[in-house]
């Protein structure tokens, strides 16, 4: 009885496994992403300095490791540091340290400057922070394999903290809204809103049937996985899809690893990444004292205490209450100081709006030198107002994108001036004399419903002498 | 040595081999160069106490110093600073819970330093945390908390766990390391202190210091820091130039006395007295908080010896209930804290010196840093290479000891906050709601400690008036939250009631108001 409820609940060890490495892969790759923009996102020098991000909300209880210096050199410390974690995941390599850091960094991270975030960054934080409490090492790590206990246990596990990585996944489609919906499942657009609800109530509910629960998850989790998929490759981006996809690894069933694994036999992956760590324990023998110690003391993952239970129940808690508190119509108000906790630790908030519609339109940054040349600052040489070939790769990354289309909404006017200022700095510490750069005017081509383009002046920005 | 007697958690074990029963001793390092381990022991723990004691004054002012809503809110430090002097783990948030929390760790991380756990370990938290805090505020700061950040810099490399501490206490079955150290760091931490008082004696290369000697004078006419005793004693100016001289002269010739080739202890011995004899007069006379204390503790770590020598000799002289109570508190301090400790794991063992690349490191950084310092005194004026600065400032190691120098300001005066309430009334509400006056209140009292008075202090000053608006808003919130109705303000003006001080013997002008700042007050308060 209990062993099914755990099936039923809980989920395979080798689908942890899996979900740990895919998820230490992709926040790899962000972290990549971002590193490109770093300076510009990140730092003092860039388009978003500390000041101007505390001036973009009054709320004074967020909290963020990447507040504590502007310098661009501290900020790529806390990358290098967050890169070294997600590296560390995907070979489950000090497992829980280095998820718990991840966490820490990524929430510091997005309140440093969440404005280049998104759904999809909702969703991978959430899934984060029960990652924390989930043995992620158990199959498949570098942890497990050093400790040898990867034969000790039974395959299935449920725990307050698998259930509640497993509810974060089905909270994605239970607490989001059409508009939202539709950016999950771009596929689905001809479906009536109505049926879209629907299946996201019950397509998510239905992998905790308690009968024929491998052959129920095996047929939703391909379901979802396909229906995200397709949308996720068509975006060039790191799209909300991707990463409910990739959280769908969760639900693999033991049938289907039992299935995989059968016609493998010895060379299954587990035993090629045992005879690969015994390799490697032979040869750090040779290597100095200190290392092999250091190699050789993993953790093993261990079953939760009662503590870390408590945290786990009353963090599913918090998060059902701050969504319960987001809902329009409710008026439910979690009180002040909890909402401040769930707001810091990015639980329970509201999931952000989809991202703004392409934009049809395109910077175009003037610079006026002192001697009175005319410059494009973005592609170098003469003014060029012409459409660039690709409209949305002027920038490349994608984040500095998304953060240059919020650039151009009202309420960020006040912001734009560091935009500008930027290439102030850029030029006047490289050249001197009559060559400087005397003034910067912003413009933004924009589309018009006829096909043509408006030139929108945004600002102009003299530079300081 | 002899085995000390003194109150100790780390105790020579009966049985362990006296030191001089070792087969083979190196040679004492030569005395003009070394320090004695218990002398920095005690440095240590009256270090870290004092450390203590500063941070617990600061945890009730966290409200107005530390968060978002007081009167230098992150946002204000974020549009001023610009750089690696503007690095603090304490901007990440703006909430009393998350910078009480920070105190707390440092609280934590202090005692064991002061204990001697970790030592090491404890010494680094405690730099970058300290580091940390200062950053986040740096206008309440004042020379004391240079002091302690800079020492706290070169702790991490002296050997100051050898006796005393839980370290040793944990590592008994390792030899006691001899009394007379000449390492990397307790060198360094020596230099630094001597560079301290050359450094500032050079600065005050004027003629208010050398010739005239009346900065003492101007000094104890503050009415800001000036104590009753100080007071009555700036009725005689001749002794005051006397002591003026006498100031100058032991901050410049003193340090050279902790290098003399003969008789070496007493003459440290005798630089000890006189430097704890200064800062003891400073303190008998000056408001300006913890600053002596912590002067004072770090001339413990020159003392000689011989000191501990009679200390040895004269233990035994003591009456026996004397003795016992000692005996007795040091095996009631052993027998809580080593236990507790010994719990988690076993602590390196203390060592005597750094190996070759820590040395080569602290030499090269020492060098550096004095190197910048003796550039940038008044008299030598060089330039620095930028990225010998950036070596400095990268580690909080940027110093300049210019206190009341080149000569005592002569600008003093206290403040006034005055409130107009809806009424119409006015109200002086800095010093707790009384009609203005222009009337001398309790100085020392209206400035409340030394962190407000440093921070008052840079608001009078023209170059910091963008502190300014934050104060106001922060005394319109602070007095509006407890003060509703018709006792609330709509406007407020920050007065500075100031004179400047004349030369001995020409008569005092009256004081004037300087308006600083005016403002209205918001309808609602903002928070």
């Amino acid at each position: 009885m209990t062993e099914r409820w755990g099936r039923v609940l809980g989920t395979d060890l080798r689908s942890l496994a899996l979900f740990r490495t895919a998820l230490g892969a992709y926040l790899c790759w962000d972290l990549l992403v971002r590193m490109q923009v770093m300076s510009s996102l990140y730092s003092d020098d860039g388009y978003l300095p500390r000041d101007a991000r505390l001036a973009l909300e009054r709320i004074p209880r967020f909290l963020s490791l990447h507040l504590s210096s502007g310098s661009a050199l501290v900020q790529l410390i806390l990358f290098l540091a967050a890169l070294y974690f997600s590296l560390a995941l995907t070979v489950g390599y000090r497992t829980r340290f280095c998820a718990i850091g991840s966490w820490i960094l990524f929430v510091s991270m997005h309140t440093r400057n969440p404005i280049v975030d998104g759904l999809a960054d909702d969703v991978l934080l959430g899934l984060l922070f029960w990652a924390m409490f989930v043995p992620l090492n158990a199959r498949w790590s570098l942890d497990g394999a050093l400790n040898g206990d990867h034969l000790r246990r039974d395959n299935s596990n449920a725990s307050v903290g698998v259930f509640a990585l497993l509810l974060q996944v089905c909270f994605v489609y239970w607490f989001t809204d059409t508009v939202q919906s539709r950016e999950l499942f771009p596929a689905l657009g001809w479906m009536s809103p109505e049926t879209l609800a629907l299946l996201k109530v019950v397509g998510p509910a239905l992998v905790f049937v308690p009968v024929a629960t491998g052959a129920i998850r095996l047929a939703v989790v391909t379901t979802f996985v396909a229906l995200h998929l397709t949308a996720a490759i068509e975006a060039n981006a790191p799209s909300p899809a991707l990463i409910c996809a990739l959280s769908w690894s969760l639900f693999l069933p033991k049938t289907f690893w039992d299935a995989v694994a059968r016609p493998f036999g010895q060379f299954s992956l587990q035993h090629a990444l045992d005879r690969s760590v015994e390799w490697l324990r032979a040869t750090v023998k040779t290597w100095p004292a200190w290392f092999h110690r250091r190699l050789a003391s993993k953790p093993a993952a261990r079953e939760p205490g009662v503590l870390q239970r408590a945290i786990v129940l009353s963090s599913l808690a918090l998060v059902l209450a701050g969504y319960a508190s987001n809902a329009s119509a409710s008026r439910f108000r979690l009180p002040r100081p909890v909402a401040a906790v769930a707001m810091a630790a990015q639980l329970g908030q509201p999931w952000s709006p989809p991202p703004l519609p392409k934009a049809d339109g395109w910077y175009v940054v003037e610079g006026v030198r002192e001697n009175g040349q005319r410059m494009d600052l973005l592609h170098g040489g003469p003014l060029d107002w012409a459409k660039p070939s690709e409209v949305g790769t002027v920038f490349g990354n994608f984040r500095l994108q998304r953060f240059m289309r919020s650039l151009l909404e009202p309420e960020m006017a006040k912001n734009r001036s560091y935009f500008a200022g930027s290439f102030c700095q850029q030029w006047n510490t490289l050249v001197t004399g009559p060559s400087r750069l005397a003034k910067v005017y912003v413009n933004y081509m924009q589309g018009q419903p006829d096909g043509t383009h408006k030139k929108l002046f945004l600002l102009e920005y003299p530079c300081p002498k | 040595m002899t085995t000390t007697t003194l109150p100790d958690t780390a105790a020579v074990p009966p049985g362990a081999p006296e030191p001089d029963d070792l087969p083979e001793v190196d040679p004492p390092p030569p005395a003009i160069v070394s320090l004695d381990l218990r002398s920095l022991a005690l440095f240590r723990m009256v270090f870290g106490f004092v450390i203590l004691l500063d941070l617990l004054a600061r945890i009730p002012e966290i409200p107005v110093f530390y968060t978002d809503s007081g009167a230098v809110p992150r946002e204000f430090m974020f549009s001023t600073i610009r750089s690696w002097g503007g690095y603090s783990l304490q901007f990440m948030s703006g909430a009393w819970p998350v910078q009480l929390a920070f105190f707390l760790v440092m609280v934590a991380v202090i005692s064991c330093f002061i204990v001697g756990y970790r030592t090491r370990t404890s010494a680094v938290l405690a730099w970058l945390l300290i580091m940390s805090m200062q950053g986040r505020n740096p206008y309440i700061l004042h020379g004391g908390d240079d002091v302690i950040r800079i020492l706290m810099f070169w702790c991490i490399f002296a050997p100051l766990n050898a006796r005393w501490s839980i370290d040793a206490a944990l590592n008994r079955d390792k030899p006691l390391l001899p009394v007379s150290n000449a390492s990397w760091g307790a060198q360094a931490l020596m230099f630094q202190l001597c560079f301290i008082y050359l450094s500032t004696a050079v600065w005050k290369v004027h003629p208010v210091w050398l010739t005239e000697g009346s900065a003492i004078y101007y000094a104890l006419h503050l009415t800001q820091f000036a104590k009753p005793f100080g007071t009555w004693l700036a009725q005689f100016p001749h002794l005051l130039q006397l002591m003026t001289w006498a100031t100058w002269g032991l901050e410049f010739f003193g340090p050279f006395l902790l290098f003399i080739p003969v008789r070496t202890g007493w003459f440290r011995l005798l630089a000890m007295v006189s430097f704890m004899g200064l800062h003891l007069g400073i303190f008998l006379t000056m408001a300006i908080g913890l600053f002596p204390w912590i002067c004072m503790a770090a001339w413990i770590m020159v003392m000689p010896s011989m000191v501990w020598d009679w200390v040895d000799r004269w233990y035994p002289r003591l009456s026996p209930s004397v003795r016992a109570f000692i005996e007795r508190t040091r095996a009631g301090v052993a027998a809580t804290l080593v236990p507790f400790f010994a719990r988690f794991k076993t602590p390196p063992a203390p060592r005597e010196n750094l190996g070759l690349a820590g040395g080569v490191f602290v030499g090269a950084y020492a060098l550096i840093v004095f190197a910048i310092n003796f550039q940038t005194l008044p008299v030598v004026k060089g330039k620095v290479p930028g990225l010998m600065a950036f070596a400095e400032a990268l580690l909080g190691l940027h110093q300049k000891w210019a206190m009341f120098a080149p000569y005592p300001m002569p600008k003093d005066g206290w403040y006034q906050v005055v409130g107009t309430q809806p009424g119409g009334r006015k109200l002086d509400i800095w010093n707790g709601g009384i009609p203005p006056t222009m009337a001398q209140p309790d100085v020392i009292k209206s400035y409340r400690d030394v962190r407000w008075n440093k921070y008052l202090n840079a608001v009078t000053f023209d170059e910091f008036a963008f502190l300014r608006p934050y104060f106001g808003s922060y005394l319109c919130r602070s007095w509006n939250a407890s003060h509703t109705g018709p006792s609330r303000v709509d406007h407020i003006s920050i007065n500075y009631i100031m004179r400047i001080n004349p030369k001995p013997g020409q008569p005092f002008p009256p004081r004037s108001t300087d308006v600083l700042y005016q403002q209205n007050c918001p309808r609602q308060p903002l928070q």
